[in-house]
Order: C-alpha cells, then structure tokens, then sequence
C-alpha cells in the first residue's frame, strides 16, 4: 500500500513538473546575444513558442557622471529630511571598444569577482554599474498561435550599448480606487535581455584594401575562362 | 421617278434586308455571353493583337538595395526603371574594356553585399547573361555569356566589378572591368514613386541558417477584385488557335467535344493535339521534335512569335504584358528549352493555379508544348493602405502545411521540426496576385522553395490560397 501511494505521488510530481516545464520564455533571435555591430540600425526579433504578451523595450545604456548631491535637513519637530539640490548627470556609456566578450562581461552586471577584484574589460577600463534611458518602446505584442515573432527594424540609433529588454506579460493587476491606468498595470512573468554594442560604421574602402576578393591566381583564372570559352 | 432608280431603290433595300437578317440571325444564336463582334459577322480578318518585343520581358522580382550594415531596402514596383539602370551600368563597364572573370564564395558575395552598400537585382530564375547583354546593347562573347545567372549585384566593396549569382546551381562570379564606376551613387539617385519595404536576411529574422532575404513589415492597398478568363465572351478564340496551330492540316484533325464543352482537336495519332477547356485553359503538346541548335534568343523569339500567333495578346484595360518568370534549358548542342509568362498587374505578377500564365516548350528549335490560362479585366482595384501579415508569421504559422506538401506527407510533424524546414527551404517571399479558379485575383504573398515549388497566402491574414509545384 504504501509502495503503490509512493508511485502514485511520484506520478503526480512528474506531471506538475511537467506543467512547470511546459513554460516556455520568449527567444531573442536578433540581435545575437553579447553582439557588437556596425552601422545605425538593429533588427529585433523575437521568438515566442506559445500564445502570450510579451513588451519590448530597447535601452541605452548610460553610465554616470556626476552623482546626485543630496541635502539632509532636520525640521523643527526634529526629523530629518532629505532633498535633492543637484540631479545625476549620465552620458551614453561608449562603445567603440567593445568586443564580445566585453559585452557579456557587462551584460553578466557584475562589477566585482568572487575574490573582490573590479573586473577589467579588454581595454583595460573596470565594469562599472549601468543605468537605462528607453530609446524606443516598450510596445506590447501579442501572439496568437503557437510560434511566432515579434519583429521591427529600430534605426537612426547613435553608437553605443543597447539592451533589447522583453517582459512576457501576465494578468492585468487590478487599479486601485484613484489611480491612473499606467503601461506598467500587467503582472511581469518574466524578462529576458539581449545586450548589442552598436558602432560607427567604418568608411568603405576600395577593393584592394577591404580584403573581400583577394588576388587570385591570374593564370590559373586565365585557364578556367579558356576552358570555358572552349566548351561553352 | 423611272424604272432604272426603282430597280436600284428595291435592290439596295433588298440588301439591307439580307444583310439585317444575319445580323439578327446572328444576335439570336450567338452565346449569351458573348460580345457583339461585327468583324466576326463580315470577317474583316482577325481583331488586332499586342505586338510582343522581348526586350520589357525581363524585369526583375525585387531590387534589394543593402545600407552596408544587415539591412536592405526591398523594391518590388517600378522595377523596370532599376532593370533599365543596371543594363546602362552594364555598358558602360563593358565600354572600359573586360578584364577576367572569376568564380568567388559564397561568403565574398555575402560580405560584399551585407557589409557595403549594394544593390541586387533578382530575377526569381536562371537564364544566359548574354541574354542581358543582348538586352543592354553591349557585347560579350566569352564565357561570361553562358553562364546561367539570376541575379546582378553592384556593390560599393568593388567599385569595378559586377557580381553574377546563380541561385538555382548556386554558383558566384565576379567581372572585373577596367575602369571603376559609382554605382551605388546612381541608384540612390533614382526616383522611385513607391516607398520600398525593408528586408533582413532570414536568419537574423527566424534564427535558422538561411541567408536569403524576407521581408519585414509592409503594407499594401491590393485587394481582390473580380476577373474574367480570356476566352470569356470569345467562343471563337479555341477554334482561331486551333486554325493556328494545325494550319493547313486543320481539315485532317479530329475534333473530339465533351458534354461540359471541352474540346480537344487531335491529328493523326494524337502527334499533335490541342487542349480548349471551358475555363480559359488551352494547352498543346507535339512529339514533333526538331534538330537545330538553336540558341537562347532566337529560341525566345520563336516561343513568341508562337503566343503571338496563337492567340496573341489582347490588350484590354489595365491587363499588363508580359513578364518572362522562369527558364529551363537541358541537352548538348542541340538544347530543350522552356520558358515561363506570367502577367502582371501593378507592377506585381499574377500567378495562376498551373503557376504561370504561359508555358511554351522548345525541343531542337520547334515547339513540342504550350499551355495557356490568361486573363483581363478592365479596371484594378485599390483599396485603404493595411499592414500585411508579416513574412516571419506567415511561415510559422503555415509551416505544417509547407513540410506536408514538401514532403508528400500527410502527417502532422512536430511544429519545430516543420518550422526549421519550411524556414529552411524559402528562397523568396514577395508580394503578387494569385488568380484563383473562382476567376478572383487576390493579393497575396507568394513563397517561393529551394525546388521550385510556389505558395500563395493572403497578403493580409496569411491564409494558404493555394500552391503549384514547379512546372520546369
């Protein structure tokens, strides 16, 4: 009996780990994860394997510049108050220097290792804490079947470091009496992101620099055309 | 008033009696739907048919034009003016003087197109280069004329050359010419009436290993409207081809009807026959194959000159010309060759349920088949501009339907493993009209595989219309 009852909630835990399983996240397709790019335009793409919401945002990254100056005061009463007297300031984080592994360095968001040591990019600069200014977004999608994509070109981006943030959507949380309705009234299930460092695109050079069609072997070229020049 | 001018008097109304007569006898017999044709009454000779010039038979089925940085710019209306740019470019490369050909990689061409600016005119099918050359008025008589190509690509990496592509072997060759032009400069340069789509390579978009370009959102003012087949209200266009194509052996051919109005004329034992169906579609086969070496212009003009007398082509209302849009040749010295109309409407073609419009096939320079399913209509229609349904979803979501007839397979297959193949096997996805056997040109996508099998979805909810596997 109490083998049978074993087997029985053995069962039972198979299939709610199987239900667990069955939640599938959405996939970030383009841009690859950690990718650096050139040019001003990125595509997005996003694969989704079952119906659900998802919004989709892209970030820039931004470092800071100058910290917020913060002024203590104590009232009368004696408590104390604190007001801010200058904002932050931030500026794009560049990424001109970037190679990939850089990228998954800053994307991992760690600014120190396990023995204490700031982590040190390919440069040599340290990683430092990032902050995000939306640049395009966020636009809720829906997807009706079983798979689909999410797809939209963002262009005219300037150069630097971009996260494509995608929150899959859940039930709506009900407004209280006297709030406003706000984009951010849906249960967030899940995000995922995808860093892209965009670069200037490097100015084209002719044929003999860019290194595409190297010189080849005149003679043996000039043999292939006869050959089929003679059996055309 | 005298006898003479009686006499004259009763004569003339005598014959405008008889001749009030068969007219009347004849509005009471013909067809009801067929028009009143005064030229059949007292056969003047035929109605005048379009004159076919082979040189706007070639447009390409989209003009990418890449920023040099993954993304691309799809143009598939007013093609004509970028075919038209390419063949000037062409001539004037080939006025510097040729300097060699050679084959390059798949990666070159890749980089060469996604890494500068670049334009690529796709054809959708193979055919010789000489063709184009002979098209563009300049010479090439080497070896670079017999190579089959489906694409042209003019890129900023290499200001001297031109890239030919194969998308059918695959095979990529450069042409490298003496002097250097800005191609790139002048294509910017041209003044498009319509705001081209934007387009990633497939894999960026789905993921999977295709590097062929879908795509991205678009939309489109097509709707469907209401056609008639050619033979529509011609109950004499069946017989006119028939005449045509037997000649002076007519009189020998059998001519078997059946109860639905089918009619196939047969000679001899069946060496020739001629297929006119009810529905607007004729079709010809001859065992009659010839000897000649023939090449493939004069193969063209002979395919022409064959719709042309066949039939022709009625210019009617918006109805367009035609485009060539597929090419097969096979054999040595002595070559089987085939090739593909189809009309167009709106600068888009029209596919219909064989595929396309008009097949005609060639053996040692005579023509051994021909089918034929045309239509017209007199005005197009548009309607409120709406987003279409986007080429990645189209896929996912049909992609079932495209691994079963792919694979002959009636069995549902996992829904990944559909979608890696179907995502796998596209070649292209652009937008066109598919005439459906209810004479209704709807506005759809038509996708097109690696074996030459052409679907057709609804341009606006992605619904499969219908499919027609290759017909080369």
């Amino acid at each position: 009996m109490k083998k049978r009852l074993i087997q029985l909630l053995a069962i039972i835990m198979l299939l709610a780990l199987g239900t667990c399983v069955c939640f599938a996240s959405p996939t970030v397709v383009s841009p690859g994860a950690n990718s650096v790019h050139d040019g001003d335009s990125i595509l997005v793409s996003v694969k989704l394997t079952e119906k659900q919401t998802i919004r989709v945002s892209v970030i820039r990254q931004m470092e800071e510049v100058k910290a917020a100056v913060y002024e203590t005061t104590v009232d009368e009463a004696g408590n104390e108050q604190t007001k801010e007297v200058s904002p932050a300031e931030y500026k794009p984080y560049d990424a001109s220097k970037l190679t990939e592994a850089d990228v998954a360095l800053l994307a991992a968001g760690e600014t120190k290792d396990a023995k204490g040591n700031p982590i040190k990019l390919s440069n040599g600069s340290a990683v430092k804490t990032l902050y995000g200014e939306t640049v395009s977004g966020p636009v809720d999608y829906k997807n009706a079947s079983d798979l689909g994509f999410y797809t939209k070109q963002i262009s005219s981006l300037k150069p630097g470091l971009y996260v494509i943030q995608v929150d899959v959507l859940g039930k709506k949380i009900e407004q209280k009496e006297g709030e406003e309705a706000s984009e951010g009234d849906y249960e967030i299930i899940e995000s995922v992101k995808s860093y892209v460092a965009l670069k200037e695109k490097p100015k084209e050079t002719p044929v003999a620099d860019n290194g595409i069609f190297s010189t080849r072997n005149t003679a043996l070229q000039f043999l292939q055309n006869l050959l089929r020049s003679l059996f055309r | 008033m005298d006898n003479k001018r009686v006499l004259q008097l009763k004569m003339t109304v005598l014959v405008v009696l008889f001749l009030g007569a068969i007219l009347l006898l004849y509005l009471l017999w013909m067809p009801e739907n067929a028009e009143l044709n005064i030229s059949r009454i007292f056969d003047f000779g035929r109605a005048p048919v379009q004159t076919m010039d082979h040189r706007g038979l070639l447009v390409p089925d989209s003009v990418n034009i890449s920023r040099g940085d993954g993304s691309f710019t799809l143009q598939v209306r007013e093609c004509e003016k970028s075919m038209e740019l390419a063949l000037s470019i062409l001539k004037e490369y080939y006025s510097y003087g040729f300097l060699q050909l050679e084959e390059i990689s798949r990666e070159q061409y890749l980089q060469a197109l996604d890494g500068f600016r670049s334009a690529e005119l796709d054809f959708g099918f193979s055919l010789p280069f000489g063709f184009i050359a002979e098209l563009g008025g300049f010479e090439e008589s080497g070896a670079a004329a017999e190579l089959l190509i489906s694409r042209i690509c003019f890129s900023s990496a290499a200001r001297d050359s031109v890239i030919l592509v194969d998308g059918q072997s695959p095979g990529f060759w450069r042409l490298v010419f003496s002097g250097p032009i800005d191609c790139m400069a002048r294509f910017s340069a041209l003044e498009l009436e319509d705001e081209p789509a934007l387009a990633w390579r497939a894999d960026s978009m789905l993921g999977l290993g295709n590097d062929e370009l879908l795509p991205l959102a678009m939309s489109s003012n097509a709707i469907g409207f209401e056609i008639r087949p050619e033979a529509y209200g011609d109950e004499y266009l069946a017989q006119d081809m028939a005449e045509d194509i037997f000649g002076d052996t007519f009189d020998f051919v059998r001519r078997i009807s059946d109860s639905f109005g089918n009619v196939t004329y047969m000679y001899g034992y069946g060496e020739k026959s001629f297929y006119a169906g009810i529905d607007g579609y004729f079709e010809y086969t001859s065992s009659a194959a010839g000897s000649e070496a023939t090449g493939f212009s004069e193969d063209l003009q002979r395919a022409l000159a064959f719709i042309e007398a066949c039939g022709g082509l009625k210019k009617t209302g918006e109805s367009t010309g035609l485009r060539l849009c597929g090419y097969s040749e096979s054999g040595g010295r002595v070559k089987d060759r085939t090739f593909l109309f189809t009309q167009s409407f709106g600068g888009r073609p029209v596919a219909v349920t064989e595929g396309a419009g008009l097949k005609v096939s060639l053996s040692g320079g005579s023509i051994t088949g021909f089918t034929r399913r045309l239509y017209r209509w007199m005005t197009g229609l548009y309607g409120d501009v709406l987003p279409c349904a986007e080429a990645s979803n189209v896929i996912a979501s049909n992609s079932n339907h495209i691994y079963n007839i792919l694979n002959n397979n009636t069995l549902a297959a996992a829904s990944s493993e559909a979608f890696e193949f179907a995502a796998g096997e596209t070649v292209s996805m652009l937008p066109g009209y598919f005439a459906d056997s209810m004479d209704q040109l709807n506005p759809c996508w038509i996708l097109r595989t690696k074996d030459g099998t052409a679907f057709y979805f609804d341009l606006y909810n992605g619904r499969p219309l219908g499919f027609c596997r290759s017909q080369l």
